[in-house]
This record gives structure tokens, C-alpha cells and sequence, in this order.
């Protein structure tokens, strides 16, 4: 029965099913027992050689033992045992073994060795010793030659005259031996060829599968590239300041999907394209006022130019602009509209374009969905596209609004981190923009706000009902040693 | 806490071996508590050279050695001549009728046993590495005696699996599995008629494989369980796969059902740990450290009786809320061999025993 020794098992009922299952199957056994273990006849030990030469004809583990008790007087005692049958397993000598048994400690303790062996202990020192031991190495083997061959003879020798030894029953046990590991080998073989037919069916299945996989994939491949094609062609059509997109076109279903579900997530939440231009109105004036974008020799560029409301504004005031876009669909949208736009990323876009070729380059809410490094490139591209004088306008989040930087800020999941004012006035400068404004922008109307009996409100306001957005605006001065600003 | 120089000494060691795995450990704990701690040997393999010859080893230069035993050998002198202060790690050592009349192992489980008790005098303290050991180790009259299962890396057994089915093991058929070196004292031929028993209570679903995993030691005992597998007709459904790699065991303790043990002796029985490693429910024989070792893990019958052992096993098989009871239990049992669990154990006995005088044997 079971002894009880786990808390979470009830070893009562456990013991009581037991006995039941036992009870039932006892008695379903019947008569039929099962046939009794019957232990092998022990195996007789061999017996000690008498000579040195007879030890040399053992082999393995026998060799081994007989060695202790012959040159140590004592069994091989376990660790020892393994020691020297790892050695042997390994191609050590016998007679170096036999050699460094007699030279133990021990060993001399017990008897004087032969000269055989003193031969033997000065080989095993010297082939241990490093650089001389390889070349001894070398050396001894050259003369052994002879020996090997005197060796495999004696081998053959006792092989033949174990044969002639084997006769009579010791044949017969010898033939039911070998009929036994015949019929083994059969089963395995059969077993092997199972398993040999079971993986050609598996190859075959993996080559017709492969065979599907290349044709799925020369099938996307001719998609790919008509769709390619006909970009080129509608890019060639629209404009050089256009280059081949960068980034592959939605080919796929998982991409067309992804730019639509952003798209439907800008409608939900930007507000609609009226309000929005209204909010842009607010730039109008800033380009009229810049000599470089009022002169129009350089076209405007806008990156992440969505639906189009600024190109459309722009339109209207007489401009000539180029909106960028990753989204095929607000691409789509935009060129509908009669407006000159490329599906690019904004920033292999710009490293297309040539020095001093745009009077404008705006972008809003871009500037949050990029890592700082590609926001830093992003002016430093922007430095070397603007024309001297040329007018950059970028609009973000205004993290000086808790509200916005703890919660709107976070409701477009593509969004990284807010950024504050003070870092962009920085870049610019760093970046050598002059005239650099802060335009902070949008605040919540004042009716929602509190009503100002202090401090504590006025700062309150500020805080939470203040501006949502701001703009900074910068130009590239007109000096032509900024054109190698890093 | 104080650092000091505690080292180790074995007489022999080999790569897998489960008292050389169990000396690496506790070097590993020792490095760990800020201790410095060297492994001293007689028989080094060339994969452990890591481990110097203990011919180098200088006793003014050792707070503390451990003396690890688990056989008889031959330096005895050596370790009685070290005047450094010293605590004995005892495995334990199979007991001589477990081997055969004359045989070099018989000879060397005796002279162990008489240089055990020899020896107590010399040591201030003992480590059992199980209850089952400590026991004897009191038995023995050594002082200041602590059970500390410092034996193996639980980490260890994680590690890329390889394929079973080039063993033998059908995927398709439940397997049952028990890992130990063919000889008398692991009492396979208990397991064969347990499995016999299990394929006949059993009416519905494929029949469970058996697979006896480990080298031969005894070729006689080896001869005798093909004799009584093919006496049973059980060809198709017992495999004796001799060693295999540790990826191969892996993979096995990986797709096993059960583990069965049998075995009439056993010091440790590492086995029935990595089956709780691997969420492999037990089922065992109750004998000398089995119970110890196992904790509240697994299943343990108090009698030797294949046909109970097949009746318990059905049930297991058959029964989803035992097993999950089992594998819970398995998981829990490993927390008392993890390095969390050993280390603060390790140190408290060091101080304990580093502030003790030494024990003088009589003259």
C-alpha cells in the first residue's frame, strides 16, 4: 500500500481504490500467473594471470583488474578502475599502464619491476614531456612497426585457436547466439525502414508545399511589380520633385488594412476638414510676410500632409505645394484633389530633394510620432532644403497643457513623447533657424475655464485650459556659411 | 561575514558523475557566500581541469576541507595526514551484497564502511547529503552533523532536447520510464512484471512502453532481464537502451508519463528529481534513501509487490487530478535543493562548525 506522505492527496481512499482495482483484476487474472524471474547463473571470474605476457593477452576491464591484483596486490578499486579503462579506451599502451601501476607508490611498495616495464615508465615520462614528447612520439612509432605486426599475428593466433575451441555445444550455444542478434537486426531494419518510408512521405509533402510557396510567391512578385509600374508612371505623370517612393507601396492586404484603420482614427478624433483649415488660417500671414515663400521661385512642401486641408489653403492663396504622406490613402485623397503628392517617408523624401529648392517646409503633428534622432535629422534636412530665407513651420502637442500631455497626447497610439517648447526652440537654434518663435495655439474656449478670483486659477487655467498646440517657426538666414551648419 | 579557504577533496572524479557533479556544486555555493574554494583529486579527467591534484594541496593554506566519501579507496593516509580542519561529505556507499562475491566493488564497499567509522574521530563535523546518510553517519559517532542536499544544479537538467523515437519509443504509446545502470539492486526485473500486470488491467488505448534507461554493470543480471521479457512476451513493449546522451534523457523524461523506480538501495536517486524537474509524476518502491529523497512527491509503496506498483501506476494514468496532485508536489520538493534554499544552510554550519575546536581521536 501507499505510505501517506503528501498533505494534498487522500491516501485513504487512494489505498481503498487500489485494493478494489486489485481485488477485480486478481480475479479476472485467474490462473493465469505471471511466469517467475528466474536470475542468471553468476558469471565465473578468471582466473589470475601468471605472467606478464598472459596479462598482456586480457582486454578491457579484465585487463585493468588483473593488473591491480598482479602489480598492486589488491582489486582495482572503482576510481581506478575508471581512470585506467578511460586510458585504455583512448589508445593508451597496455604495458604504459602496466608501467605506471608498477611505478606508483604503491606499486613499488609492493614488488620490483621488470626491465620491460622500466622501459616502459621512461617512454610514458618522455612522451609527456612537451615538444621532444611528439617528436619521441614519431620516433618510437617508425620502430614499433614491426611489433604491430607481431602483435595483430599473436591476435590472429588466439583467434584461431579460440575457433578451434569452439566445439560441440559451445557451437551450437555460439549459432543460437548469433541466430538471436540475426533476428534483432531484422527488427531493427524493418523498424529503420519504417521510419525511412515515414520521412520520404514527409519530404515529399515538404517539396509539394515548397512547390505552393514558390508559386504564391512568383504570383505576389508580378503584383508587386505592375503596381511598381504604375506608381512610376503616375509619379512621372505628377511631378520630378516627386521621387520613387522609399518606402515599398501597399501591396498587401496587412498594409492597406493599417492605413486605413489611421485614417478612419484621424477622422474620428482631428475634427473635420473645415475646422481644421480654420486653425490654419492661422499661418497664412506668417508666409506673406516671409520675402523668400512671397517671392514663390521654390514650391512649399508639406510633410504629413493627410486629407490635404493645408495644400488646399495653400491652393487657394495662390501657392504651389507638395504634400508627403505615408499613407497611401491620404495620398490618394490628396491627388483626387488636384494636388501634387507623393506617398514617401518625409525624411528619405527630404534627403531626395536638392539644396535651397523649397521657399517652405511645414509639417503638423509630425514632429511627436518621430524618435529624437529623426526629429533632429529632420531639421538638419530641413537647414539644407530651405531656401536662404525660407520659412519652417512645425506644430505639435503642447505638453505646458497637463491635460494634453497626460491625456490627448495619448490617444493616438503612434504618438512617442510629448515635446516641450523649450526643446524645439533649442533645436532650432542649435541647428542655426533665426527669427524663432514659440506660437502657443488652440486653447480650451473660455467658457469651459475657472473663473479667475487669483492666483491659484489664473495658474490653474494655464495649466489645464491653456493653449493645446503650439507651432514653432523658424527661417534659414540668408548667409552663405550656414549652408555647411552640421 | 568572515571569508575563508574551504576546499574540497575527492578521490576520483568524472565528467556526469553524480558525486563529481555534487563537489562542482558545493564549489559553486561556497564561491557564492564569498569563500574561497579549490576541488583537490587523485583522478582527474581532462574535460575537469579545473580541479588541481591533490598532491599541491597545502594544509596550512585550508581553513576547512571536505572530505567527500562514497567508496572505499586507498588514501586513507593522505586525507589522516592533513592537518587542516576537516568535515567528511558522505554519499553513502552501496552495500557489498549489492555486488558480486569477489569483485572489486564488493571489496572497496567494505574497505569504505570500515574507514567511515575509522575516520570519525579525525573530522569535527559531517555532512549527510540526506537523512538516510546522516542517519548512519550518527550511527558512526561523528560530531556536529548537518544534512545538506548539495548535489546538483537544478539548472542543469534545462538544455536543447533531442528526439526519443531513434530509442525505440513509440510517441503514440504512453511511456514509462526509469533510469538506473542494469544491476541487482535497481530490481528492473520488478518493473518488467509490473509492466506485464499494467498491460493486462489496462482494456482500452495503447499499451504503455517501457523504456530501462542505463549502462550494464552486472552482464549476468543484464542476461537475465532479456531472458524474462522474452519469457513474458514483452519484446514489443520493453527497450533496455543501454546509456544515452543527455539531450536523449531529456527528451525522454520530456514525453514520459511516469517514472517508475524499484530499486532496493539508493543514496540520493537523482533520477526521482529530475522527473520532478521535468513534471514527471513517480511512482516508487520504498527503500533505504527513496522516501527521503522524494519528500512529498510522488508515490511510494511500502511493499515490493510489481502487481500493487502496476495498480498504482493505472491509476495515475488514468487519473488527470492525481497526476496534476503529483506534479505540484514534484515542483515543491525541488525548492529544498535550490541554491536559495542551500546557501544560508551552508553558512550557518560553517560558522557553526569553524567555531568548534576539533575532535582529537584517542591515542
Amino acid at each position: 500500500m501507499l505510505q501517506p506522505n503528501n498533505p494534498d492527496i487522500d491516501f485513504d481512499t487512494l489505498n481503498r481504490r487500489i485494493q478494489d482495482q486489485l481485488h477485480t483484476y486478481q480475479e479476472q487474472l485467474g490462473d493465469n500467473s505471471i511466469p517467475l524471474y528466474e536470475p542468471a547463473p553468476e558469471e565465473q571470474a578468471p582466473a589470475a594471470p601468471h605472467s606478464l605476457h598472459q596479462l598482456y593477452s586480457l582486454e578491457g576491464r579484465q585487463f585493468i583488474e588483473h593488473a591491480f591484483q598482479t602489480l598492486l596486490g589488491r582489486p582495482a578499486d572503482p576510481q581506478g578502475l575508471q581512470h585506467y579503462l578511460a586510458q585504455l579506451l583512448n589508445g593508451e599502451e597496455k604495458s604504459s599502464i602496466v608501467a605506471a601501476l608498477a611505478y606508483s607508490a604503491e606499486g613499488r611498495a609492493h614488488a620490483a619491476p621488470t626491465t620491460s616495464l622500466k622501459k616502459a615508465a621512461i617512454k610514458r615520462q618522455l612522451l609527456r614531456l612537451p615538444i621532444i614528447g611528439p617528436l619521441c612520439a614519431n620516433l618510437l612509432a617508425a620502430g614499433r612497426l614491426h611489433r604491430v605486426i607481431h602483435a595483430l599475428n599473436g591476435r590472429l593466433t588466439r583467434l584461431a585457436i579460440e575457433q578451434d575451441n569452439l566445439t560441440g555445444d559451445a557451437m551450437v550455444e555460439k549459432i543460437n547466439q548469433l541466430s538471436t542478434t540475426s533476428q534483432q537486426l531484422t527488427k531493427q531494419i524493418k523498424y529503420s525502414n519504417e521510419q525511412l518510408a515515414s520521412l520520404q512521405a514527409q519530404h515529399l509533402q515538404l517539396q509539394q508545399q515548397h512547390q505552393q510557396l514558390q508559386q504564391q510567391h512568383q504570383t505576389q512578385q508580378q503584383y508587386s511589380q505592375a503596381q511598381i509600374a504604375q506608381l512610376k508612371l503616375r509619379l512621372n505623370d505628377s511631378t520630378t520633385a516627386c521621387p520613387a517612393p522609399v518606402s515599398p507601396p501597399a501591396t498587401s492586404n496587412a498594409p492597406a488594412v493599417e492605413d486605413a484603420l489611421y485614417m478612419a482614427f484621424e477622422n474620428h478624433f482631428r475634427g473635420d476638414e473645415k475646422s481644421i483649415q480654420q486653425r490654419l488660417q492661422h499661418y497664412l500671414p506668417l508666409l506673406s510676410n516671409n520675402p523668400t515663400v512671397a517671392a514663390q521661385q521654390q514650391p512649399i512642401a508639406d510633410i504629413g500632409c493627410g486629407r490635404g486641408e493645408w495644400l488646399d489653403l495653400l491652393k487657394q492663396q495662390g501657392y504651389q505645394p507638395i504634400g508627403i504622406d505615408l499613407n497611401s490613402h491620404n495620398i490618394h485623397s490628396c491627388q483626387e484633389k488636384g494636388h501634387q503628392a507623393c506617398q514617401a517617408d518625409g525624411l528619405h523624401w527630404l534627403q531626395s530633394q536638392p539644396a535651397n529648392s523649397l521657399s517652405a517646409l511645414t509639417s503638423f503633428h509630425v514632429i511627436e510620432h518621430l524618435s529624437f534622432e529623426q526629429y533632429n535629422q529632420l531639421l538638419s534636412e530641413a537647414m539644407r532644403v530651405l531656401a536662404p530665407g525660407g520659412l519652417l513651420i512645425l506644430e505639435t502637442p503642447n505638453p505646458e497643457n497637463l491635460v494634453t500631455s497626460s491625456h490627448h497626447f495619448y490617444t493616438d497610439p503612434t504618438h512617442r513623447h510629448p515635446i516641450p517648447p523649450a526643446l524645439s526652440e533649442f533645436m532650432l537654434d542649435y541647428r542655426g533657424f533665426s527669427d524663432i518663435q514659440i506660437h502657443r495655439l488652440h486653447p480650451i474656449p473660455e467658457e469651459y475655464a475657472l473663473i479667475e478670483h487669483g492666483d491659484v486659477e489664473r495658474h490653474l487655467n494655464r495649466l489645464v485650459y491653456g493653449p493645446q498646440d503650439y507651432a514653432i517657426t523658424g527661417t534659414k538666414p540668408i548667409l552663405d556659411h550656414m549652408e555647411s551648419v552640421k | 561575514m568572515k571569508h575563508l579557504r574551504i576546499h574540497q577533496f575527492t578521490p576520483a572524479t568524472a565528467v556526469g558523475d553524480g558525486v563529481t557533479t555534487g563537489v562542482l556544486f558545493t564549489q559553486k555555493l561556497l564561491r557564492q557566500l564569498g569563500h574561497h574554494s579549490e576541488i583537490y583529486c587523485a583522478h582527474i579527467p581532462q574535460q575537469l581541469n579545473q580541479i588541481h591534484h591533490h598532491s599541491h594541496f597545502q594544509a596550512d593554506q585550508c581553513d576547512l576541507l571536505l572530505v567527500h566519501h562514497s567508496m572505499g579507496h586507498p588514501l586513507e593516509d593522505w586525507i589522516l595526514s592533513q592537518t587542516c580542519q576537516k568535515a567528511l561529505v558522505y554519499h553513502n556507499i552501496t552495500p557489498s551484497e549489492f555486488f558480486a562475491p569477489g569483485s572489486a566493488e564488493q571489496h572497496y564497499s567494505e574497505v569504505g564502511r570500515q574507514q567511515l567509522k575509522r575516520w570519525a574521530c579525525h573530522f569535527s563535523g559531517a555532512i549527510g547529503d540526506s537523512p538516510y546518510n546522516s542517519q548512519e553517519l550518527e550511527e558512526a559517532s561523528y560530531p556536529n552533523i548537518t544534512t545538506l542536499p548539495m548535489l546538483v544544479e537544478l539548472e542543469r537538467f534545462a538544455g536543447a532536447s533531442a528526439a526519443t523515437t531513434s530509442l525505440g519509443h513509440a510517441p503514440q504509446r504512453p511511456l514509462l520510464l526509469s533510469v538506473g545502470r542494469l544491476a541487482e539492486n535497481k530490481r528492473q526485473h520488478l518493473l518488467i512484471d509490473a509492466l506485464w500486470h499494467l498491460k493486462n488491467m489496462q482494456h482500452t488505448g495503447p499499451t504503455p512502453q517501457l523504456l530501462l534507461v542505463g549502462g550494464t554493470t552486472s552482464q549476468g543480471y543484464a542476461n537475465s532481464l532479456h531472458h524474462h521479457i522474452h519469457k513474458l512476451g514483452l519484446e514489443n513493449d520493453i527497450i533496455l537502451t543501454g546509456k544515452c546522451s543527455d539531450a536523449q534523457l531529456r527528451g525522454l523524461y520530456q514525453h514520459a508519463s511516469l517514472y517508475w523506480c524499484a530499486s532496493a538501495h539508493e543514496g540520493f536517486c537523482m533520477p526521482l528529481i529530475e522527473a520532478g524537474w521535468f513534471n514527471l509524476p513517480v511512482v516508487s518502491i520504498a527503500s533505504s534513501n527513496i522516501p527521503a529523497t522524494l519528500g512529498e512527491a510522488g508515490l511510494i509503496l511500502n511493499n515490493s509487490n510489481p502487481m500493487e506498483l502496476a495498480s498504482v501506476s493505472h491509476m495515475v494514468l488514468t487519473d488527470p487530478a492525481l497526476q496534476q496532485q503529483l506534479i505540484d508536489a514534484g515542483q515543491r520538493n525541488l525548492q529544498r535543493y535550490s541554491e536559495a534554499t542551500l546557501m544560508p544552510q551552508l553558512q550557518d554550519y560553517i560558522t557553526r562548525l569553524t567555531d568548534t575546536t576539533t575532535s582529537a581521536c584517542a591515542p
